[in-house]
């Protein structure tokens, strides 16, 4: 399974579709940073923590995951190498999850690359760490919720436009469904909701176990559909 | 051995391969068994069962000894395919391609190296062993694809239409590789073009309409009226004959 993984990880980064989106991410949360950081007013010193950024990053992850998982599975069966991997002794539950640890990296080293932001907040104030650290978890947990509903989009499809298409669809739904069923059980929900209690600092478990839940089914239904009889 | 017993394929309500049955015999040099039919007669399909792409509808494979279904890892260790397309990734490298196979056959990490080079040998890719995949010519990918087929040293090696859309020196070549994989592994290999099947099998199976309508050695065919004959006799059609 670790060739796989390998494999994913360096077809993804010699791929442009990957440098482009990995530089738009870390390019609008830059810039929504720097706002961030000039927006003072008499009344208001900017807060220092992350809080902010966190909730843009999610906004911009809700755009971006899409491009990162649309070619796992889609670009595998129109080149014909799922026959490769589906005859080699990798079992699918093998192939299911070098796919993800394959993305879930490249979602870690997008996120790593924005350490720049809390470095910055240490420098110039006195923010509390388990915030920080608990935003940062939080932000991978969502992202890579989004990551296995991608996965799960492409391996429904041969063609990746048809996969992004997909998983934006079934992750925006999920955050809308949030909006639209609020103080009934849209808390529930919403992927950003959810985020809340991290970026307050407080890890609460059934916030965690959320995503979790999420990349659970995927990640499940991405083996039964590859597993089905063909 | 491989041992497919009454395999049948069915799509929707089309059957595509019905009732097969035979075995491959691995032997003290291994068979070259032909596999011939007309395009559609279910070549392919019935090829794909054998390496687990595809489950068959009812009937059981059996490789070297371990049932596909119940024993896949084990099953699949001892066999090597070559897909009609060879399966590769274009922004590989001729190398890395062989290095990721040998990976997802969780080969000694030791050996691989070694079998990397035998297998670029074999297959006469070691100049081109630092290009990428997507820049080679498609000769040079068919033989890629045969590196990976038998770079873990399979004793039973699968090669759909191995010299489908090649040219004639690059037909002359995969023979070539073919004969000398002879000896190594039991082979089965498809075909519609009749010469090269009587070149390099030593035995002939014809499939038609699904199901096996022929299986004899060459000896046997050379003894008879020859493979041409047999062929059309068996590939006719009542319904519309000439």
């Amino acid at each position: 399974m670790f060739a796989l993984i390998k494999k994913e990880i360096l077809s993804h980064m010699v791929s442009p579709v990957f440098s482009v989106t990995a530089a738009l991410f870390l390019f609008l949360t830059g810039f929504a940073f720097t706002a961030s950081l000039t927006q003072i007013s008499t009344r208001q010193l900017p807060e220092a923590s992350l809080r902010g950024i966190i909730y843009f990053m999610a906004v911009i992850l809700l755009f971006i995951s899409p491009f990162l998982t649309m070619k796992t599975f889609a670009e595998e069966k129109k080149l014909g190498t799922l026959e490769l991997l589906l005859t080699s002794p990798l079992s699918n539950l093998q192939i299911v999850l070098g796919k993800y640890l394959g993305v879930l990296f490249l979602l870690t080293a997008i996120l790593i690359l924005t350490i720049e932001f809390p470095l910055f907040i240490f420098m110039a104030g006195h923010p509390d760490k388990a915030p920080m650290a608990l935003s940062y978890l939080g932000i991978f947990l969502l992202g890579a919720s989004f990551l296995s509903l991608g996965l799960l989009a492409s391996v429904l499809t041969q063609s990746q436009m048809i996969a992004a298409l997909l998983s934006f669809v079934s992750t925006i739904t999920l955050w809308f469904l949030g909006e639209v069923g609020r103080g009934l059980i849209g808390e529930k929900i919403s992927p950003i909701q959810h985020l809340q209690s991290f970026t307050l600092g407080i890890l609460d478990v059934s916030d965690a176990v959320y995503y979790l839940v999420i990349i659970f089914i995927s990640l499940f239904l991405t083996f039964r559909i590859l597993e089905r009889k063909r | 051995m491989i041992e497919a017993s009454s395999l049948t394929k069915r799509y929707g309500s089309q059957l595509a391969v019905q009732n097969l049955s035979f075995k491959i015999h691995l032997g003290e040099v291994g068979e070259v068994v032909g596999l011939l039919g007309l395009n559609g007669a279910g070549k392919t399909t019935t090829m794909r069962m054998l390496t687990g792409y595809l489950t068959p509808t009812s009937g059981q494979v059996r490789v070297a000894g371990f049932d596909l279904k119940k024993n896949p890892y084990e099953a699949k260790k001892n066999l090597g395919y070559l897909p009609e397309n060879p399966p590769l990734y274009p922004e590989l490298t001729v190398e890395e391609t062989l290095s990721f196979v040998a990976g997802i056959h969780s080969l000694p990490k030791n050996k691989i190296p070694e079998l990397i080079d035998k297998a670029l040998i074999k297959t006469g890719l070691t100049e081109v062993r630092k290009r990428l995949v997507g820049n080679i010519s498609k000769g040079y990918r068919q033989r890629l694809g045969i590196a990976q087929a038998i770079l873990h040293e399979p004793p039973f090696l699968i090669l759909d239409e191995p010299t489908v859309g090649l040219d004639p020196k690059q037909i002359i070549e995969i023979r070539q590789l073919i004969q000398n994989l002879k000896g190594e592994s039991a082979i089965l290999l498809s075909s519609h073009i009749l010469q090269e099947v009587s070149l390099l099998a030593d035995r002939v199976m014809i499939i038609h309409h699904g199901k096996l309508v022929y299986d004899q050695s060459r000896s046997e065919i050379e003894k008879s009226k020859g493979l041409e004959e047999i062929f059309f006799q068996m590939t006719q059609d009542p319904s519309c004959s000439l």
